[in-house]
């Protein structure tokens, strides 16, 4: 068990070290998406100020509480963005031309190897600039802060990963049972608008599917209530139980569309 | 004698495919009107191999080769039958299986393109846990064995087709794997490169005590290498035996190619064989096993030739007389 986890971890680090190789093999790649990443960033800074400057406050959210939650999207996004977009992309063509052949030989979780092969630093500055908005937000809203609110951020962040990346690769998995998904790697992304915005955003059923079926405003949601000392029980447990139920299930469908892919349904 | 390393017993592997009717019309009318088929891809094979054999696996296109390589990995699940690979059920994937076996295809590849090969190999390393001392050991051999040496620090994309699959090789045998399927490992590189591959299996077989099941396309591959030759043909095994069986057999005509300096008429080419493809200055005759030597040699005093060379029956030649062979006694 010790080893397993010792080489599990040795592999997450190997690929981050390959992956940086590569990054030095094409700098020029590198710049170049690094500044469209920061334009992005400071543009959707700039936007949500302008929306709040103009009134004052969103769905009860002063311009403090939402710089800490656009902050913490930021930290997220440029994460999620950074690692699963490039993995389930992978993902997704050794589903189609074949390479998962080789993946499923190997002796080791193949949805683990999956998981970890590949990412792409050009997040990297984003993730630092969510988190100095973040530190500065802080000082000057004169938000109090805690040993305790820091370690729950820090929990609740990792859980918004952890529910990202289910629910991604839950999506990505669909693959296996349909002859050309083109572009089915876009569908998660392309709810990052929600997942943005403090969840009182949402009213009636709109909210009922953000914030309780398919939970995306909670993403940010979450941990950044913690840090402004809003956060309510009720909510972070529903939230980390559906997290883990939704990785459970991640895991349950990979193992199932693995033995379609083998062919046990004939 | 030992325990057999590979076993199967009338493994079955049939695939639901469905069929469209041509045209707009018939994509529409699949939206609803599924017309499902099964494909035998492998119907009701058997065999063992033992410790240290290398066993030539051959068939025409679509005979069911990969499918049954595919099962003994673990990759497909068998429709029926009993399968087993160093005593394990391939299917159950246990780690402890998958670090004694290695399935090299030779069109896919697992190199990191843009950078040195060593970098997969030490990935690999990781990944099937090696320890230091015999990853060193191994790789010392192995780069021996393929003469790579200089070329395992540069970008894979740089290196020729016949140098990535060395090293593709190299990246699959790592782990030292004890019984290895090897499906197309030659195709598409060079007569050289084949012969530098064929000579690699062989020291690998001796030096590894490795069990072998290839598949090519080449004869000049199976004859080499392979003592056993499974054939099959439709997903049915049709023959499992001595390779020189078949050849003395089903293989009774050598190719002569000729490359002529000098015009010739057709007629003076056929008394010394079957004429197959004559576009002067190129000519390819079949002749009697036996005297091909003395056919070629007395080509050469007859007319100017600047090329001759002897060559073994493509592969799918020999089966499709096997296959005949087999009907009329059947
Ligand atoms: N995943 C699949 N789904 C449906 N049919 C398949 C699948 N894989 C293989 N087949 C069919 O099974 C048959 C055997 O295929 P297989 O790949 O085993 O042949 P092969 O002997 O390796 O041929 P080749 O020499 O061309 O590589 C073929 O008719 C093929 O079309
Ligand atoms: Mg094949």
């Amino acid at each position: 068990m010790k080893n397993t986890i010792r080489k599990y971890w040795s592999l997450f680090w190997k690929f981050r070290k390959l992956r940086l190789m590569l990054l030095l093999e094409y700098r020029g790649n590198f710049w170049f998406w690094t500044f469209v990443s920061i334009m992005w960033t400071i543009f959707n800074f700039f936007f949500f100020d302008l929306i709040i400057g103009a009134r004052g406050s969103i769905a009860g959210w002063n311009r403090t509480e939402m710089y800490v939650l656009l902050s913490t999207f930021t930290m997220i996004d440029a994460l999620t963005w950074s690692f699963f977009y490039h993995v389930m992309q992978e993902y997704i063509s050794s589903i189609f031309d074949g390479r998962m052949t080789l993946t499923l030989t190997r002796p080791i979780n193949p949805q683990y190897l999956l998981s970890i092969q590949t990412n792409s630093y050009t997040n990297v500055p984003r993730f630092l600039i969510g988190l100095t908005m973040m530190v500065i937000t802080l000082r000057n809203g004169a938000i109090p802060i805690t040993v305790w609110s820091v370690l729950g951020f820090v929990l609740f962040y990792c859980v918004s990963i952890l529910f990202v990346y289910s629910i991604w690769f839950i999506v990505a998995t669909f693959a296996f049972w349909v002859d050309r998904l083109d572009n089915i790697n876009e569908l998660v992304p392309s709810t990052r608008r929600v997942w943005q915005a403090p969840k009182e955003v949402y009213t009636g059923i709109v909210s009922v599917i953000f914030t309780v079926v398919l939970p995306f405003a909670l993403i940010s949601s979450q941990p950044s209530e913690i840090l402004l000392g809003k956060a309510s029980p009720y909510w972070l447990i529903y939230y980390t139980a559906l997290t883990f139920f939704l990785f459970y299930l991640s895991t349950v469908f990979f193992r199932f569309s693995v033995r379609k892919y083998s062919g046990t349904a004939n | 004698m030992a325990q057999p390393v590979i076993s199967l017993h009338h493994l079955k592997k049939y695939f639901k495919v469905y069929r469209k009717k041509p045209g707009l019309l018939g994509s529409i009318q699949s939206l609803w009107d599924r017309q499902y088929e099964e494909v035998k891809a492998v119907d009701d094979i058997s065999f063992e191999i033992y410790p240290g054999e290398i066993v030539g696996f051959i068939g025409q296109n679509g005979a069911g080769k990969t499918t049954t390589l595919k099962v003994l990995s673990g990759l497909l699940y068998p429709t029926s039958g009993d399968v087993s690979v160093l005593g394990f059920n391939p299917w159950d994937r246990k780690a402890e299986f998958q670090k004694q076996f290695a399935l090299v295809m030779g069109q896919k590849n697992q190199l990191w393109w843009d950078l040195p090969a060593m970098e997969s190999f030490l990935l690999n390393k990781a990944i099937y846990e090696v320890p230091d001392d015999k990853f060193q050991k191994t790789l010392d051999i192995l780069m021996d064995l393929l003469d790579v040496r200089d070329i395992v620090n540069i970008q894979v994309r740089k290196l020729s087709l016949g140098q990535r699959m060395k090293c593709e090789l190299i990246a699959a045998l790592l782990h030292s794997p004890k019984v290895l399927f090897l499906d197309e490992p030659t195709i598409g590189l060079d007569v050289v490169m084949q012969k530098v591959l064929r000579d690699f299996i062989k020291a690998y077989n001796e030096e590894f005590k490795a069990t072998i099941i290839l598949t090519s396309h080449y004869m000049g591959d199976v004859k080499e290498l392979c003592k056993r030759a499974i054939v099959i043909d439709h997903g049915k095994k049709i023959f499992d035996g001595e390779l020189q069986e078949i050849i003395d057999r089903f293989a009774r005509n050598k190719i002569l190619s000729l490359t002529l300096n000098d015009p010739v008429k057709q007629s003076q080419l056929e008394k010394f064989g079957t004429v197959k493809e004559f576009d002067y200055p190129k000519a390819t005759l079949l002749v009697p096993r036996g005297r091909a030597a003395k056919i070629a040699g007395e080509l050469l005093t007859r007319f100017s030739l600047a090329d001759v060379n002897i060559e073994e029956p493509t592969i799918d030649a020999i089966i499709r007389e096997l296959f005949l062979s087999e009907k009329k006694t059947a």
